[in-house]
């Protein structure tokens, strides 16, 4: 029968010898047993890793799984209406091709404002064109037209916008977006740009 | 579109009235404006979690949070992809709280460094719990500026901040130096800062009208002053409300009741009490915390509708 994890575990570890005195050292400073001082430490250090974990598993999961739950909740309540219905139950479906859109937008305007605003207009984003092309050439990739690009992105999340209490206002040769929770779109940033696909894959 | 506000509540100084606001503010929008309301106590102390939890429910939430894998607040920055505890206050529907724990007094002893990434996620957790609970208002109660990590959260997570400032002469000075640290940081961390939505005058006496008068100058010059200086176009509020926060015996004994479920405070405002003397000091403080209430929603619709304007 496999042993409770809860069971205390004897493991032999054969430190090098200059760890195994600093350790020595720390233990008698401490006041402590050289064991205790080594459980304490990788306890220490266990913690700070699972916390480093919880924040990136938020940011590259968790994130996700909230947002497809948003999404469902708008289909329910009939705020939103996807196209392919078979598919609209899809969670592998819904990120890649309505999510990640919209972690793009989110990323863009946090790198632009600072923050996500409450209103983003093209005139505003035209104003800011040199920061737009260094930043979505650091999301996406160089020379792409940084409007054009928005504004297909924009076409992407139009259905479930309301999903994320985002209104899009069309008039001829111009578009606004207004936000109605900012707070909802903070943990989309970085969310299907390069730079996080990149640091998944290393 | 309902649009949630973060407000909040920030001061340089202990002992101000941080937390008697706090609960002030989010049991005058729930009770007496039907508001749906989140309030957030990320003091180490746990003073706001203290008001609104008695021996007997504070047991019962952390058995319930062992359970159920749910954690407090200050969890929440610590690790980011766990779940919160959200108690919903006895007696006031609408009105919730995040609390916070004992034992971060001792882990704050240390000093807790909050990154900057950090403090976003919890606003985007913040953010998610305004969907899940509907709500309207998140009032955030900060401890005093002796933890480092106070600006950097209240930067990132808040849209307003309010401060109280009591009666005392350290208390109008710090006034200035909270602005001061807060803009300098936010300016650092968020190229846009929360708006300062204003201070609010607290434990003043009903009658005292000279000093509340030569106080309210005061904390004017102070912010005007700041603005002055570096070069910033002022909130375009006026930095003092109107309404003050009076003195009233029942706030004062806000925090620690032992037993029971419902909260001393909320008993009053549902009137469980009924001595002649208590409904006298009920009253007052209905009408104080309603016309305090009244004051902040109009400020912050005058800022919305402000801000609208500009944009068209």
């Amino acid at each position: 029968m496999a042993s409770s994890i809860r069971e205390k575990q004897r493991v032999i570890v054969e430190l090098p010898y200059n760890i195994y005195r600093t350790i020595e050292k720390l233990a008698y400073i401490r006041g402590s047993t050289i064991e205790n001082t080594i459980v304490e430490l990788t306890k220490t250090l266990l913690g700070i890793v699972e916390d480093i974990d919880s924040h990136y598993s938020l940011k590259y999961s968790k994130a996700l799984d909230h947002a497809y739950d948003l999404v469902l909740r708008a289909v329910k309540e009939g705020k939103v209406k996807l196209r392919k219905k078979d598919k609209a139950y899809n969670k592998a479906y819904i990120v890649e091709n309505y999510v990640k859109p919209l972690g793009v937008i989110a990323t863009i305007l946090v790198d632009l404002y600072g923050k996500i605003p409450k209103r983003v207009s093209k005139r505003d984003l035209e104003s800011r064109s040199n920061n737009l092309e260094d930043t979505i050439s650091r999301i996406a990739m160089r020379g792409l037209n940084p409007i054009k690009y928005i504004l297909n992105k924009i076409e992407k999340i139009k259905p479930i916008a309301p999903a994320f209490d985002i209104e899009i206002i069309e008039s001829e040769g111009n578009f606004e977006l207004v936000f109605g929770n900012t707070a909802l779109l903070e943990n989309l940033y970085g969310v299907g740009t390069r730079p996080l696909r990149r640091r998944i894959k290393t | 579109m309902s649009s949630p506000t973060f407000t909040g509540i920030i001061a340089f100084k202990g002992g101000v009235g941080k937390t008697v606001l706090s609960a002030s503010l989010g049991i005058g929008l729930s009770y007496m404006l039907k508001r749906r309301v989140l309030l957030v106590d990320l003091d180490p102390q746990a003073n706001l979690s203290e008001v609104f939890l008695t021996e007997t429910t504070l047991s019962a939430v952390i058995k319930k949070a062992f359970e159920t894998g749910r954690v407090f607040s200050f969890d929440l920055i610590i690790r980011p992809s766990e779940n919160p505890i959200i108690y919903e206050i006895p007696g006031i529907p609408g009105l919730y709280l995040l609390p916070s724990h004992h034992k971060f007094m001792r882990e704050a002893a240390y000093g807790i460094n909050v990154p900057m990434d950090r403090a976003v996620s919890f606003r985007g957790i913040l953010g998610r719990l305004t969907k899940e609970l509907e709500l309207d208002h998140v009032i955030i109660d900060f401890p005093p500026q002796m933890y480092q990590y106070v600006i950097t959260i209240a930067a990132a997570s808040a849209d307003y901040i309010v401060t109280p400032v009591a009666k005392g002469a350290f208390s109008i000075p710090s006034v200035g130096y909270l602005i001061e640290t807060y803009y300098d940081v936010a300016k650092v961390i968020r190229r846009e800062p929360s708006v300062f939505l204003g201070a609010i005058l607290i434990r003043y006496d009903e009658g005292n009208s000279k000093l509340i008068k030569l106080s309210r100058e005061r904390v004017k010059e102070t912010v005007s002053k700041f603005f002055k200086n570096v070069n910033l176009s002022p909130p375009p509020v006026d930095p003092v409300f109107d309404t003050v926060l009076y003195y009233n015996p029942l706030l004062t004994k806000i925090r620690g009741q032992l037993i029971g479920s419902t909260p001393y405070i909320v008993k009053h405002i549902l009137g469980k009490y009924t001595s002649d003397v208590s409904r006298r000091l009920q009253d007052r403080l209905k009408a104080n915390i309603a016309s305090l209430v009244r004051e902040f929603e109009e400020r912050l619709n005058w800022l919305a509708a402000l801000e609208k304007s500009r944009e068209s």
